[in-house]
């Protein structure tokens, strides 16, 4: 199944870089990457196998399968999408705002390009949408 | 706007599960559940096959309602 095999490909592409992230978080100091690092395969990892007892499973494979076209969850992605997107952009601006007051320029500017470029994604796509439907 | 549905009455009367319902139409289980308890709508080409399964036409499985 393509959809399946993409997915295998994707995941084992995120623990190679988590892997990745684990040698070089192991060379410095920085427990922060190394943790990343570990966390990013660990998720990976339990994401193959999860796909390898799918794609063994004729069953699992079936339900699969329905679940890559179900329509309900296809809704409830996108809901959940609308919703993260949403919180995001509130607390970007509010990290913007606390940053400027702790004179924490520099970042805020970074962070005000990202929600920006972020809003910027978004009337884009809406446009391309709202005239391909 | 309320849609209600015959779903469960028709599926019963068929003397089939969810479960039999979820796979002949392509769907989980849990969606079949939503369905039923009115906390989803389907979209017109879900509608449809329910219908066709049901051998009945959509407006005798929804019923659309204005609040």
């Amino acid at each position: 199944m393509r959809v399946l095999r993409k997915r295998i490909i994707w995941s084992t592409l995120v623990a190679v870089a988590g892997i990745i992230l684990l040698f070089v978080g192991k060379g410095g100091e920085n427990s922060f990457v190394r943790g990343l690092g570990a966390g990013i395969t660990a998720a990976a990892i339990a994401k193959l196998i999860q796909y390898y007892r799918i794609a063994r499973n004729p069953k699992l494979l079936k339900k699969f399968a329905i679940e890559q076209k179900e329509e309900r969850l296809i809704a409830l992605a996108e809901k959940s999408g609308r919703f993260t997107f949403l919180l995001t952009v509130v607390a970007e601006f509010v990290g913007i705002v606390v940053l400027i007051l702790l004179d924490r320029t520099e970042v805020a500017t970074v962070i005000s390009f990202v929600a920006a470029l972020q809003s910027l994604v978004y009337l884009i796509s809406y446009y391309y949408l709202s005239k391909k439907y | 706007m309320i849609v209600r549905n015959k779903l469960e009455e028709l599926r019963k009367e068929r003397g089939i599960t969810q479960e039999e319902l979820a796979e002949a139409l392509e769907v989980s289980r849990q969606t079949i559940s939503s369905l039923e308890k009115g906390r989803y709508n389907p979209s017109i080409i879900l509608a449809f096959k329910i219908a066709r399964y049901f051998g009945k036409s959509i407006e005798e499985i929804f019923i659309y309602e204005e609040e």
